[in-house]
C-alpha cells in the first residue's frame, strides 16, 4: 500500500512522517513545508525510511545552525554511518534521536 | 577466467522523482542477488547518492542516464552514465573544515560512496559524458566455516573404482572440500570455496560440469565448462583431482565427458586460460585437440606455485580453444603486421583464413564498446563491436580512468569482420597497446583481435610454453611487446 507524507503544524512545532527514504526528495517535501509553517523545533519520523543520505545529512546540520531544535525519530543506520564518515559526530549530538517500534 | 553475470538495463530520466523508485529497485535488487539487509542499505545509499548527484547537477536542462546492473557469484555492479556538465570527483574532495566554517558540503556524497561500497570508479568520457561505476562484494559461507581442518584434510581411501556422474546442485560441499583438500588456500577462483555460489552457478545454468567418486561415493575429482555470457562458447575453467588419485585416468574420464556434455549442448567451442608458470595445463588441453590461440601477459594477480620456479609477477596465460563447429574458411580484416601469425594460428584450427582488403572505412560517430572491469584481478577487458569516431578518444578517457584507479592490466578486443580493426591496431600500438592473439568466436560468436596492455614489468623467461604455437606466440608477443616501447 502506498504511504503518503503525512504532517502537522502547532506552536512552532512542526512533526513530519516521511513516507519513503530520508533523501534529497523527502528533503525537498520538508523545506516546502518550513516555507509554509514557521517552525523552531522539528521531528522528523523516520519510520518509514530505509536509507538517509548526505543530503539529509546537510539539511540537518544546516537547520541546527540557523538555532532549530531537530528531533528525528527511528533515524535509519546508515544515518549514523554517514555522519561517522563526515566526521560531523560531535556537531550532530546535538540532534534528539527517539527510538519507537519501527512500522 | 570470466564473471558470471546477469545484466539489467534502465534508461532514466534526469528528474528527481525517479530518485526513490529507482534507489528501491537497487535496494530490492542487492537482497534478490544475497546482499545482506545491511549491505543492500548501503549500496543502495550509494547508489542513491550518485544519481542524486546526476539530477541535482549534470542535467540542468533535463535529459536522460543510463544505469546498468550487474551481479555475479560474488559482486553486485552498478554503472551510471550520463551526458552533462565535466565534473570530476578528485577535484572535489570533502573536508570537514569546509562544512564547519562554510556549511560547504562539497564532495561529501562521494565520500559517503567510496565508504559504503568495495570499488568506487569514476571515469570522464570527454564528450560522452561520465561514468561512475560502484561494486559490493557478496559474502558467503566459506568451506572452511562449515568444517574443521580435520575434515577436509581426509583424503578419501584408494580405490581401483571410480564412477563418473553429472555435477548437481547437492555436490556443492563436495566440490568446495575437494578445491580446500587439494589447493588449500591457492585455487585462484575463489568462489569455488563457497558452496552457496556452486549452487546458484548450477542452478542459473552458468556452468555444467562432471564429479568422479569412488565406490564409497567419495569425491575425487571435479572438471566443469563456464558458460560465456556473451557468445555459445564455454570456458574448461575449474578442475581438480584429489592428490592421491591422480595419474589414475581421471583427468582423462573428465575431460572426454565434458567435451560430449558440451557438443550434446551445441557449443561451438571450448576454451582454456592455461596458466604458463608451468605446462602441465597446456599439455593436458593439447592432448585433446586444444590449439594455443593467444598469449595473455599479466593476467592474474601473482601466486605461489609450489614446486615451479617463477618469478615475483603476475601471471600469463595461454589461450587453447578447442573448435566443436567446423569452419573451413572464413573472410576477416587481418592487421598486415600480425597477418603471418594470425595465419598461422587458424591454420592450426583447421581454418583457411581469407584477407579481405580494405578500400574505403565509413565511420559512424559512435563506438559500441563494452568494458569489464575485474576488480580482484585489477584488470579490464574493452570489447569493440563496432567503430565510431569516436574510437580514440574513448579508448585514451578509459585509460586515464584505469590508470588513476591503478589497474595492472588492459585488454582490448577487436572484431575482425570489420575493416577498422587494421587501422585501429595502429591506434592501440601508439598507446603502448601490443599483439597478444586470437579470440575465436569469443563475443557473439564472432571473432576477435586482442590487445594488451600491462603496466607492471614481466619477465618473459618466467612464462613457459608448450605447444608449437604458443612458443612462437612468445617471441612475437615478446617482440611486439618491445617494438611498442613497453619492454
Amino acid at each position: 500500500m502506498l504511504k503518503r507524507l503525512e504532517f502537522y503544524s502547532k506552536n512552532n512545532q512542526l512533526y513530519v512522517k516521511l513516507d519513503s527514504d530520508f533523501n534529497y526528495p523527502s528533503v525537498k517535501k520538508i523545506e516546502e513545508l518550513i516555507s509554509i509553517e514557521e517552525a523552531k523545533n522539528i521531528t522528523i519520523d523516520c519510520s518509514y525510511s530505509k536509507i538517509a543520505d548526505t543530503e539529509a545529512v546537510k539539511f540537518v546540520y544546516l537547520l541546527l545552525k540557523s538555532g532549530v531544535n531537530i528531533t528525528i525519530v527511528n533515524p535509519p543506520e546508515v544515518f549514523y554511518k554517514i555522519i561517522k564518515i563526515l566526521n560531523l559526530e560531535d556537531v550532530l549530538k546535538a540532534i534528539t534521536v527517539v527510538k519507537e517500534d519501527r512500522v | 577466467m570470466r564473471g558470471l553475470s546477469v545484466e539489467i538495463q534502465l534508461k532514466l530520466p534526469a528528474d528527481e522523482r525517479i530518485i526513490q523508485p529507482a534507489v528501491d529497485f537497487v535496494y530490492r535488487w542487492g537482497l534478490e542477488c544475497g546482499l545482506s539487509e545491511e549491505e543492500a542499505i548501503e549500496f543502495a545509499t550509494a547508489f542513491d547518492e550518485i544519481i542524486t548527484d546526476v539530477v541535482l547537477f549534470a542535467h540542468l536542462e533535463g535529459g536522460d542516464f543510463s544505469v546498468i546492473l550487474r551481479d555475479s557469484l560474488s559482486q553486485l555492479e552498478v554503472v551510471v552514465y550520463e551526458l552533462g556538465e565535466p565534473f570530476d570527483p578528485e577535484r572535489h574532495k570533502y573536508s570537514v573544515k569546509k562544512v564547519l566554517s562554510q556549511g560547504n558540503f562539497e564532495g561529501a556524497g562521494f565520500e559517503v560512496v567510496r565508504q559504503l561500497t568495495d570499488n568506487f570508479i569514476f571515469m570522464y568520457k570527454g564528450k560522452e559524458g561520465k561514468e561512475f561505476r560502484i561494486t559490493k562484494d557478496i559474502k558467503h559461507t566459506h568451506i572452511t566455516q562449515l568444517y574443521t581442518e580435520g575434515e577436509l584434510k581426509k583424503e578419501p581411501e584408494k580405490t581401483v573404482n571410480y564412477q563418473i556422474f553429472p555435477v548437481t546442485e547437492d555436490d556443492a560441499e563436495d566440490i568446495a572440500k575437494l578445491i580446500y583438500r587439494s589447493y588449500g588456500y591457492t585455487y585462484p577462483k575463489e568462489d569455488m570455496y563457497y558452496p552457496d555460489r556452486i549452487v546458484r552457478a548450477l542452478k542459473e545454468g552458468k556452468k555444467f560440469g562432471v564429479i568422479v567418486r569412488t565406490d564409497k561415493k567419495e569425491a575425487v575429482g571435479y572438471f566443469a565448462v563456464i558458460m560465456s555470457t556473451d557468445s555459445n562458447i564455454g570456458e574448461v575453467g575449474e578442475v581438480v583431482v584429489s592428490p592421491d588419485h591422480r595419474g589414475k585416468g581421471i583427468m582423462k574420464m573428465m575431460m572426454k565427458a565434458l567435451i560430449d556434455m558440451a557438443k550434446a549442448k551445441g557449443l561451438l567451442g571450448l576454451f582454456g586460460e592455461a596458466v604458463t608458470v608451468h605446462t602441465i595445463s597446456q599439455k593436458v588441453n593439447a592432448k585433446y585437440g586444444f590449439k594455443s590461440t593467444a598469449l595473455i601477459v599479466g593476467f592474474f594477480p601473482f601466486a605461489k606455485y609450489k614446486g615451479f620456479k617463477h618469478g615475483q609477477q603476475r601471471i600469463s596465460v595461454i589461450i587453447d580453444f578447442l573448435p566443436l563447429t567446423e569452419r573451413k574458411e572464413i573472410s576477416l580484416y587481418i592487421p598486415e603486421k600480425y597477418k603471418n601469425l594470425i595465419k598461422e594460428i587458424y591454420k592450426n584450427l583447421g581454418i583457411k583464413v581469407k584477407n579481405i582488403p580494405v578500400r574505403k572505412i565509413h565511420l559512424k560517430e559512435k563506438s559500441s564498446l563494452k568494458v569489464e572491469i575485474n576488480y580482484q584481478f585489477e584488470t579490464a577487458v574493452i570489447t569493440v563491436f563496432s567503430y565510431g569516431k569516436d574510437f580514440e578518444s574513448r579508448i585514451k578517457n578509459k585509460l586515464i580512468s584505469f590508470e588513476k584507479k591503478g589497474l595492472k592490466g588492459v585488454y582490448i578486443d577487436l572484431p575482425l569482420d570489420i575493416p577498422f580493426t587494421k587501422k585501429a591496431v595502429e591506434i592501440l600500438r601508439s598507446y603502448g597497446f601490443f599483439f597478444a592473439g586470437i579470440m575465436p568466436l569469443f563475443h557473439k560468436e564472432r571473432d576477435f583481435l586482442r590487445m594488451q596492455k600491462v603496466y607492471q614489468h614481466i619477465d618473459f623467461r618466467y612464462i613457459n610454453t608448450f605447444s608449437d604455437t604458443a612458443q612462437k606466440l612468445k617471441k612475437f608477443v615478446k617482440r611486439d611487446a618491445k617494438k611498442v616501447g613497453v619492454l
